[in-house]
């Protein structure tokens, strides 16, 4: 088998997302694994660590909720390793988490036979990610190989090149909403690193809103559960065509607009009643959160998107969807420009808002608000699409990116891109 | 299913987490009952005298245990017992302290350290800041040595790709110039009257086509993306 032949059997994905860990081989076909990007710090005194029998410092994956002790125990112990796509150079603990899933990921699909000389990985990391991050990634892959020889090459690329590339789409501008940042990335054969413009929000921000509504229809008590909160917003929450006439709506025809809420396996049923028009608050908020609507709830406690400062990169706290995305374009050549506009791509769990077909007109979907907002700022041309299972496209693109990329193109740092020979 | 540890492997495990690696391990040629895992740090070496459940039945098991202990004192630098847990309370703990015997306790689930062994200090201290002061500054000097050859060795290797680079520039110039020259060359042999117009076609670089599509996931069918990746070079 030659070298190319056996890269494209063995390339295996990597995609290392905020709150989730994608991962497997090209062999998986359409879905990769999924576990949550967190590892447990056991306590091997515990009776459970000795029933089991474990030797481990870290556990992580599928194991990790048979594992867990009382509450406080969880908060010391519990890592997730990532911030807004990024584990601060530092953070040893944070690094060993990432270690053990990266670990857990190749050894559960390393086959046993002798021809097997090591996969062809490709990992996924945000775009705003430093360069002591990929440097540490390596490191851990070669640490790996060490024990067995796992990976035989190595490469990173950002999350929005894997988006543009299982889109099969060249040219394009990626915008990827995950729980905490929103990352926009022109794309043209290459990522324009340059062009990148991040915002320090993302699905997180609207579950802060849902906690906040609430709070004031009544379910104060319910409103600390951040999982409760997060499936409200899924199920309640609203996208409006324009936020002032939507309200005007619902408060004319509450009924339209009121849901009941029932959280499954539970008794809780959830009702805003009167406070209904609230819903389209919520998708409001993930769009534009400087509306003057939101001050008062600022005013109230409830935390404002702040602009901060990431390694290298400026998050941008309050700055409009529509507005970062031609910000972003901006930076491009002026000949580059309209193609970017031609074909923009949301990709991830923050641009999944329904619109049900009873509020037609008043409620829409994630790609219709931005083309709306684009529109609103001089925009007329843009091709606005939501990429189709948001959630796996990163891997998608990863293994399409190992299959393609020839074995003899060597990692170079200075274009950051190539095949690390590991082994 | 999960197999069942064997005292010595629990034994083996719990001194690993301290540092210790296993040396060596199996029946104690100079006893009647015991097996014996020999641990090592590197430094130190420790033996655990492992007794086993059906040892106990025997009489003379617990004699001949703390008596072959304490003559395995002067081989190694620390000595311990290892009993199952339900024998743990025939043994008294102060006089195996006392003794500088370490005391482990094991069960189907692991292995528990319940007296830490005495363990023997081989040099003095006096004798080992010594070594430790002249290792550290053969150490420093080789690390300052070292260091010198690593910067001129840069900037050696910054000289040479500088003038690699160059040659490679002019490498490339003189190519074309003569594959210009050569043309013009061509042209005035074959005259005005026979002088054709080459069509210059871009190289094609097929991207290779997947053998058997049919298998092959959608997002990788047709991707534009395949081809433009794989001309990376």
């Amino acid at each position: 088998m030659s070298g190319e032949e056996y890269k494209r059997e063995h390339v295996f994905g990597l995609d290392y997302g905020t709150s989730d860990f994608k991962f497997g081989p090209i062999t998986l076909g359409e879905v990769p694994e999924v576990v949550e990007n967190r590892g447990y710090f056991v306590d091997k005194s515990s009776l459970m660590a000795r029933i089991m029998g474990v030797s481990r410092e870290v556990v992580v994956g599928k194991d990790v909720p048979r594992f867990l002790e009382s509450r406080e125990e969880l908060a010391e112990r519990m890592v997730y390793p990532m911030r807004n796509g990024i584990v601060e150079k530092d953070d040893e603990r944070a690094w060993r988490v990432i270690e053990e899933l990266t670990r857990y990921a190749l050894e559960a699909f390393a086959p046993g036979d002798e021809e097997f000389r090591g996969f062809y990985a490709v990992a996924g990391l945000s775009i705003v990610s430093p360069r002591y991050m990929y440097e540490k990634l390596f490191e851990i892959f070669r640490g790996m190989n060490r024990e067995r020889i796992l990976v035989k090459a190595a490469t990173i690329i950002p999350q929005p090149l894997a988006v543009a590339i299982a889109q099969k789409t060249p040219t394009c501008t990626v915008v990827e909403s995950g729980h905490g940042n929103t990352q926009i990335c022109p794309i043209s054969m290459y990522p324009i690193r340059n062009a990148v413009i991040a915002l320090n929000r993302g699905g997180g921000a609207a579950n802060a809103l849902t906690m906040e509504i609430l709070k004031d229809a009544g379910y104060g008590d319910l409103a600390k559960e951040e999982s409760l909160v997060r499936l409200v917003k899924e199920r309640l929450g609203l996208i409006p065509r324009d936020l002032d006439e939507a309200i005007r709506y619902a408060k004319e025809n509450p009924e339209k607009v009121r849901i009941k809420v029932r959280i499954p396996g539970t008794r809780i049923v959830i009702d805003l009643g009167e406070l209904s028009w609230a819903r389209f608050l919520i998708g409001e908020y993930a769009f534009n959160p400087a509306h003057e609507i939101f001050q008062s709830y600022f005013a109230r406690g409830m935390p404002k998107p702040s602009d901060i400062r990431l390694g290298d990169t400026y998050f941008y706290g309050m700055m409009d969807m529509a507005e970062a995305i031609i910000s972003a374009i901006e930076k491009c050549s002026i000949e580059l420009q309209p193609h970017l506009y031609s074909k923009i791509l949301l990709s991830g769990g923050n641009f999944g808002w329904s619109a049900p077909s009873e509020l037609e007109g008043v409620a829409i979907t994630a790609d219709q608000k931005i083309k709306i907002m684009l529109i609103e700022k001089g925009i007329e041309n843009s091709e606005v699409v939501v990429v189709g299972d948001p959630k796996y496209s990163v891997w998608r693109g990863c293994i399409v990116y190992g299959y393609a990329v020839p074995v003899d193109y060597e990692w170079r740092w200075e274009r950051m891109e190539g095949w690390m020979s590991l082994a | 299913m999960r197999r069942r540890i064997s005292p010595e492997d629990a034994v083996s495990a719990l001194y690993e987490e301290e540092g210790f690696y296993e040396v060596e391990r199996g029946g104690d040629p100079e006893s009647l009952y015991i097996s014996r895992v020999i641990l090592s740090d590197g430094k130190r070496e420790l033996v655990v005298s492992v007794l086993d459940e059906d040892s106990f039945t025997s009489r003379g098991a617990i004699q001949d245990i703390l008596l072959h202990a304490e003559r395995l004192k002067a081989k190694f630098d620390g000595v311990c017992i290892a009993v199952p847990r339900k024998y743990a309370k025939a043994f008294d703990e102060g006089v195996m302290a006392f003794h500088g015997f370490g005391l482990v306790i094991y069960d189907n689930i692991g292995a528990e350290e319940v007296i830490p062994p005495r363990i023997r200090e081989k040099r003095t201290g006096c004798e080992e800041k010594r070594e430790v002061e002249r290792v550290a500054r053969v150490e420093s000097q080789e690390v300052v040595k070292l260091r010198g050859e690593l910067s001129r060795l840069l900037r050696v290797l910054e000289e040479v790709e500088a003038r690699l680079d160059r040659l490679e520039r002019e490498q490339r110039s003189l190519i074309s110039r003569l594959s210009r020259a050569e043309a013009e060359l061509a042209e005035l042999k074959m005259g005005p009257a026979r002088t054709r117009t080459y069509e210059e076609k871009p190289v094609e670089v097929k991207a290779e086509t997947p053998k058997s599509s049919g298998n092959l996931p959608s997002y990788l069918k047709d991707n534009p993306w395949i081809d433009i990746l794989s001309r990376r070079e």
